[in-house]
């Protein structure tokens, strides 16, 4: 087994896949929304997190290891949808950009919600604020689905278990005359 | 000099206007809500004083004693303090809070989540249409002592 995600990375993700369920679930109970304010903190903290990680980390964890390359990125779907992409053991190009725009979303969706709870400070667009933290949330759901169906097909193509591989930290190993990007 | 005067003068002109055309807006709705109210029950004319009832009855659910007023205050011209998380919330009479009332998707989902947050299930046509009825009614805030 060939050791990938660190502790850092697979505790930042699940803790954001629990928290991002809270805050989905409460989201429409005034009773809950406590609940739902406290989950958007969360999820705020985490983001930061990982985005200092990726700035300051080395390795898979590392931004600069998986740069923002969309035109890669729908090249990989493609040939993944034929069966024949290249291994990555870190991020994939097409996994790289929903990770970017996870957090692009996320970031939006924390501040946009935080400005709504506080109604009146900095913009005075109680409107125009729900809108946007609906639009984002709805977005970062789709997003998930896209993700989601990615690690999956991926898991398939190259018959690794991606979501184990987050819990343990481990992807299997490049077998022999397997085409494997050359990327860290 | 006189072109921008006569730009402003118009705004003025639409913002009076608009002022005007929100609480129009909130009556169209309870007339919508009427509409489909009487197609249930011929006889159904909207009650501002069943709206007013409606908004000061406490409703027993989950633990909770409530009412629409415990967030919204007696007076809905009023500010409100959401009873949970204690943050203010703009007034929901029309006449006082001119953006309310102005979307029917808007007021549909409020109502759906509110109705469930406070009576435990969907409001009627009838209570929505007496609802807006009597916030319309309403027309000055509690003057400050």
């Amino acid at each position: 087994m060939q050791y990938v995600w660190d502790p850092f990375v697979r505790i930042f993700h699940w803790s954001l896949v629990i928290a991002f369920s809270v805050a989905f679930y409460t989201h429409a109970s005034e009773w809950e929304r406590l609940i739902h304010i406290r989950a958007g903190y969360v999820v705020a903290v985490l983001l930061l997190a990982r985005i200092v990680w990726g700035f300051t980390k080395t390795g898979y964890a590392c931004f600069r290891t998986f740069p923002w390359d969309p035109v890669k990125a729908i090249k990989h779907i493609i040939s993944e949808l034929h069966g024949n992409a290249k291994r990555y053991i870190g991020h994939n190009p097409a996994g790289s950009v929903a990770i970017y725009l996870m957090l692009v979303i996320g970031l939006v969706t924390v501040t946009s919600g935080w400005l709504v709870y506080n109604d009146g400070w900095l913009i005075d667009q109680p409107e125009l604020l729900q809108t946007i933290h609906l639009y984002a949330a709805w977005t970062w759901l789709v997003l998930i689905i896209l993700h989601v169906t990615g690690v999956i097909a991926e898991s398939i193509v190259h018959k690794d278990n991606l979501i184990r591989a987050m819990i343990t930290g481990c992807k299997r190993v490049t077998q022999k005359g397997e085409r494997q990007a050359t990327e860290l | 000099m006189t072109k921008i005067s006569f730009i402003l003068v118009a705004l003025l002109g639409m913002t009076v206007l608009n002022a005007h055309a929100d609480v129009a807006t909130a009556q169209k709705l309870a007339d919508k809500y009427t509409g489909i109210a009487k197609g249930i029950d011929k006889g159904f004319t909207p009650s501002a004083e069943d709206g007013k009832v409606f908004f000061n009855r406490q409703i027993g659910l989950q633990g909770h004693k409530v009412s629409c007023a415990s967030c919204h205050t007696s007076n809905p011209a009023d500010n409100g303090k959401h009873v949970v998380t204690g943050k203010l919330i703009r007034p929901l009479a029309p006449a006082v809070n001119a953006k309310r009332f102005t979307d029917l998707e808007k007021v549909e989902d409020k109502f759906v989540e509110h109705c469930n947050d406070i009576t435990g299930s969907d409001c009627t046509a009838q209570e929505k249409a007496n609802f807006i009825t009597y916030l319309i009614t309403v027309k000055d805030a509690t003057p400050k002592k």
